[in-house]
């Protein structure tokens, strides 16, 4: 049977990198984790793993990066009060749906980041990339940790709309 | 459950501070909701865009690129790694994934 090239397994990895690591996301919270998790899933693919097509990979990443991300928690003794298994196959099978159009949709949302006024990145950075807690946040920007958590869903908020004015300027764009 | 408490629900669910009764809260929602699915989706790819953002502004940074300068010439696995350099426009040698896929190929 055919395996799968390295060059286009490497191809295919990388094109669905954002999809697999907000996956991974999904069970880590931590996008240092999800990048850690995907790099590993990535050494193994090349490791000597045999694939017939892009769909064989796709399929045994999204297990094989699950599994990652939850004996990586396990070994940190990060108590992992995750979603059921149930509801994780039911959002990657949606992220995996939505094919191609991540990529779009992560282009938008950096423009998005790029834009927010600086105490509002500030914010998001402490929070996402810096991989502060709620609590360490509220603490850093002088804040109660309700305020907090509603600062944090307010500029999702805006992230969204942003995200999806952009995408919609562009599908307007393409129609013209 | 209103937009706000889904809001309130998942961004306390990526904080890692749901207690027990209110995950189970959110599992049915998600289970029932697929606008709550969506918006769960939305917040990860929120979070990956966030990071990129950040560590493509640190890759950028002077201090960064001599570093990576000093520290990374490539060698070996030419044409994967060619590939794995083209990842993102900020992606250098110095990015993790580059060095560890070009270790990995190199002494395969």
């Amino acid at each position: 049977m055919a395996s799968l090239p390295q060059d286009e397994l490497i191809r295919t990895l990388l094109a669905q990198r954002a999809r697999i690591s907000a996956g991974v996301w999904l069970v880590v919270r931590d996008v240092h984790l999800a990048e850690d998790v995907f790099q590993d899933v990535m050494v193994k693919a090349l490791a000597g793993e045999s694939f017939t097509n892009e769909a064989h990979l796709l399929s045994w990443c999204r297990v094989t990066a699950r599994n990652v991300a939850l004996n990586l928690m396990r070994k940190r003794g990060r108590e992992v009060t995750t979603l059921s298994g149930d509801i994780m196959e039911l959002l990657e099978g949606e992220l995996q749906a939505q094919g191609g159009a991540t990529a779009a949709r992560i282009e938008a949302l950096q423009e998005c980041v790029e834009a927010l006024p600086a105490d509002s990145r500030a914010l998001v950075d402490a929070r996402y990339f810096e991989g502060r807690s709620c609590a360490e946040v509220a603490a850093t920007f002088k804040m109660g940790l309700d305020a907090a958590y509603q600062r944090l869903s307010r500029l999702h908020r805006v992230l969204r709309e942003c995200m999806e004015g952009k995408l919609h300027q562009a599908a307007t764009q393409r129609a013209v | 459950m209103t937009e706000a408490e889904l809001d309130d629900l998942l961004v306390r669910y990526a904080d890692g501070t749901l207690d027990t009764e209110r995950l189970a809260q959110l599992e049915a929602e998600l289970a029932r909701s697929g606008i709550a699915r969506a918006r769960l989706r939305d917040l990860a790819e929120q979070a990956f865009a966030i990071g990129e953002v950040a560590r493509c502004r640190e890759a950028r940074s002077p201090q960064r690129r001599v570093w990576s300068f000093l520290r990374l010439r490539p060698r070996g696995a030419g044409v994967p790694f060619s590939l794995v350099s083209r990842w993102r426009p900020c992606c250098s040698r110095s990015s993790p994934l580059c060095r560890r896929i070009q270790r990995e190929l190199y002494w395969k």
